[in-house]
């Protein structure tokens, strides 16, 4: 497999009245061709700035940045004929006109011949299923078409590598679905994809790899299971009670990020981090409070491995 | 509502929601009497007798008039923009005071542009405004206010009730100005325009601030004529108003709102 | 190019123009030039009397036409913003400066409109028969006033993509070229420097001329459209030279152009 993203000792700096902000501090990483690669990180950890940087729309402070063995700096042209990008939301596109009219738009401005336009505008509308609506305004759109839309323009220029910013932030889980299932076609294709969301179930659902920004830096990088595996020293328990004094059980400091679900009095399901990893210690330590009536090791989901790992940018 | 209680929300008003950080009305307050003055300053090279005090007011006349028509004429259909309308209709003040305190408002902050043009006048151009008697021009100017505020009450009932009109709102402004005499008399339009001109309540209200300038003689009764049609305006849209607030409840909505 | 229903420049004109409605299109191409006219007409009869009537409306029409350009120009790229598709174009293989260009059409054309409709409302309103011998004058005056309004309203819808508000920009602006390019008075009453200016501004060379081919004022047709044209000319490279610094500089500084 060959390496279509490189990048080296990357750092940004802005210029800002207070003085100079980093955004991005000295991160390197590489992406392999036909991959989907998650960028995770809360607001403001530098994903925008990578993703800006990563679309030449933006110079690096420095390091280095290679896009198809293309310097992004010196040969910002070569690398844009090859890309193109999507970023959430419903803005870009212009309400007035019918989704057909919109592709014809960029086509021109992507320089396609008229004479080729047609045919291409029809295969990409029918690809994001858009096709039946492709005379209709756009401002009649759902949030979900309108991404659809700008996943079918992006494709306009036959990109290989292609950025997706939040695609699906405020979507209903149909159009998510959708959304999700037009991207893993993408992707089987042989497209590159960069994705950043702060859905971290669709980050494991699709990302081949994934990697966590946090305050500039990126802080883990691999495939989703190798990043839930090295949380491997965190113990999350769901247990099944029943109780009389919870408050009791609330004050203890063994129980750490208690989460308490009312069944009916006295039973609660109980879900908690815990220090010792052993289950028969734990189900003792319990029983000092109430009666444990079921108890399990909970298996880590991509969620908590990011909860643990950015908890302590969330606590400053 | 008590009168004190009225005007506390009066003052409110002015002081929470003149929103001077409004690029168009920093135009239209500021600089666009500056722009209308050149031209007077230099049209006068031509003559050389121009009586200017009649100059510089109606430079301010045009801000104000502007002014008024934007904020005013939009006071109700902003509110519906920003999603605010429901909490005024709801509050236990009436719908035509608060609008009152609105238009109130922008009248008095429109008069801002009167006291800079007066200020660019003497100081950038050197005109020669001469005020007779300052108490009976500060009479005529609150007869002004209060036929500005009419006015804006008009517009923002009229902009509400048709939502088409709203943009349409640039094309009556320039007309308005030619139709109240700032420039030309009325009395030497032609009869038809005469009449028209005769019952909006602003021609009064200009015609007012020119004559207390040279302390012509009618001055009073024109003063006179104008508050009783800016009465007559201001009862005729109370009750207007009354019935929007009460189609408004019913129907939940009207025209632009 | 104009027949091209997908092209760039009638689908600008559909996503993002102002007036898309027949209504909407005579109500602001007749009437209002028709009150603007009126308006200072009146105000210039009343400063120094009749006689001096033709000589304003004549300014005024030159002034209104670039006026209608440069407002709609400019409200073409606040859409833009609104909508946030101006990132999108400017990142396009397509280079910058000619989908500015492409959009502008639109503008040119409706100021075009705007100038023949103004000349008719001249002749009718104020008695301003055209010149029918001086035809040939008339033609080469609209090409090159139009060429130079163009690329001076290009010039500021570049500078204005670096603005957050330019509502306040362009309304002094236009204040600024009413007062300077001496719409309602000959800029010679200026004094010396700022007639300097003037004489650097659209516009003024323009009015000049038409007033010529109007018979009243005299001046040298030809010579003062060259001049115009030559402005037109320098605007043009202006602009040129700053949509690429401006690239370079927004991809340097991390903000690709202000949003609303």
């Amino acid at each position: 497999m060959s390496k279509i993203i490189e990048v080296n000792g990357l750092s940004r700096t802005y210029k800002l009245k207070e003085g100079l902000k980093t955004a991005l501090d000295n991160v390197s990483f590489e992406v392999e061709k036909g991959e989907v690669f998650g960028l995770l990180g809360p607001n403001g950890a530098g994903k925008t700035t990578t993703i800006k940087i990563l679309t030449t729309l933006l110079l690096p402070t420095s390091g280095e940045v290679k896009i198809f063995g293309y310097d992004v700096v010196s040969d910002s042209n070569k690398i844009r004929d090859k890309i193109n990008f999507v970023y959430g939301g419903e803005k870009g596109v212009y309400g007035r006109l019918t989704a057909k009219e919109y592709m014809h738009y960029f086509c021109t401005l992507y320089k396609i011949k008229n004479n080729n336009q047609n045919d291409l505008i029809n295969n990409l509308l029918t690809l994001v299923q858009l096709h039946e609506a492709e005379n209709q305004k756009i401002h009649t759109f759902s949030k979900g078409m309108i991404q659809r839309l700008h996943i079918a323009r992006c494709l306009i220029n036959n990109p290989q590598l292609i950025f997706l910013d939040e695609p699906t932030i405020g979507l209903d889980p149909l159009g998510a679905k959708l959304l999700r299932d037009i991207v893993k076609q993408l992707s089987e294709k042989g497209i590159t994809i960069i994705l950043t969301t702060h859905y971290m179930q669709e980050a494991d659902e699709l990302c081949d790899r994934i990697a966590f920004i946090r305050g500039g830096k990126i802080t883990l990088i691999g495939k989703p299971d190798y990043i839930k595996k090295s949380c491997n020293n965190l113990n999350l328990f769901e247990a099944t009670l029943s109780i009389n004094d919870i408050e009791k059980l609330q004050k203890e400091n063994f129980f750490r990020n208690l989460s308490i679900k009312t069944i009916k009095e006295p039973y609660y399901i109980i879900n908690f981090e815990a220090n010792e990893a052993d289950i028969e210690f734990i189900m003792k330590y319990l029983s000092n409070f109430a009666e444990v009536l079921d108890i399990k090791k909970k298996e880590i989901s991509l969620e908590d491995a990011y909860i643990f790992h950015m908890r302590e940018v969330i606590n400053k | 509502m008590t009168t004190i209680n009225w005007l506390t929300l009066l003052v409110r008003e002015i002081k929470y929601f003149t929103n001077f950080e409004n690029k168009m009305y920093q135009f239209l307050l500021f600089f666009q009497p500056l722009m209308f003055l050149s031209i007077v300053y230099f049209l006068n090279e031509y003559r050389g007798d121009i009586n200017d005090g009649r100059f510089v007011i109606a430079s301010a006349l045009i801000s104000m008039w502007s002014y008024v028509l934007y904020s005013s004429g939009s006071a109700l259909t902003s509110q519906k923009w920003s999603d605010t309308l429901k909490l005024l209709l709801v509050s236990p003040v009436s719908l035509s005071a608060i609008l009152m305190t609105k238009v109130i408002s922008n009248s008095f902050i429109a008069m801002f542009s009167m006291l800079l043009s007066f200020i660019y006048a003497k100081f950038i151009f050197n005109f020669k405004v001469e005020i007779a008697s300052y108490t009976l021009f500060s009479i005529a100017i609150l007869v002004l206010i209060l036929s500005l505020s009419v006015m804006g009450l008009i517009l923002a009932i009229v902009f509400v009730a048709f939502q088409n009109v709203y943009d349409y709102q640039n094309l009556i402004l320039t007309p308005m100005v030619l139709m109240c005499g700032v420039f030309i008399p009325v009395e030497q339009f032609p009869l038809v325009v005469k009449v028209v001109s005769y019952i909006i309540p602003m021609t009064w209200g200009i015609k007012s601030v020119y004559e207390a300038l040279q302390l012509s003689s009618p001055i009073y009764t024109t003063m006179t004529i104008s508050i009783l049609i800016s009465l007559f305006y201001l009862l005729a849209a109370f009750f207007i108003i009354k019935r929007i607030e009460l189609l408004l409840r019913k129907t939940g909505k009207l025209g632009a709102i | 190019m104009f027949i091209n229903k997908y092209g760039l420049t009638t689908l600008s004109y559909k996503a993002v123009y102002s007036y898309q409605s027949i209504k909407l299109f005579i109500l602001f191409r007749i009437v209002d030039p028709f009150m603007h006219y009126i308006f200072f007409a009146t105000l210039a009869s009343a400063l120094v009397g009749t006689s001096y009537l033709k000589f304003v409306v004549l300014g005024n029409i030159v002034y209104y036409t670039c006026q209608t350009m440069m407002i709609n120009f400019i409200n073409m790229f606040r859409m833009e913003r609104r909508y946030g598709t101006l990132e999108l174009n400017i990142a396009s293989p397509t280079n910058t400066l000619y989908v500015i260009i492409k959009k502008g059409i639109v503008p040119l054309l409706d100021s075009l409109f705007v100038f023949l409709i103004s000349i008719i409302l001249g002749g009718i309103l104020f008695d301003l028969n055209l010149p029918i011998n001086n035809i040939v004058n008339i033609i080469f005056l609209c090409l090159v006033t139009m060429f130079t309004m163009f690329c001076f309203s290009l010039l500021f819808a570049c500078i204005s993509l670096v603005f957050s508000n330019v509502n306040l920009f362009l309304n002094i602006t236009l204040a600024f070229l009413q007062i300077f390019c001496g719409v309602n008075f000959g800029v010679n009453k200026l004094p010396e420097v700022l007639e300097f200016i003037s004489r650097l501004l659209p516009l003024t060379h323009s009015i000049e001329a038409l007033r010529t081919i109007y018979r009243i004022t005299k001046y040298e047709v030809t010579s003062l459209l060259l001049k115009e044209l030559t402005l037109g000319f320098c605007y043009l490279i202006l602009s040129l030279i700053l949509v690429i610094s401006m690239e370079k500089l927004a991809r340097k500084n991390g903000e690709l152009f202000k949003d609303i």
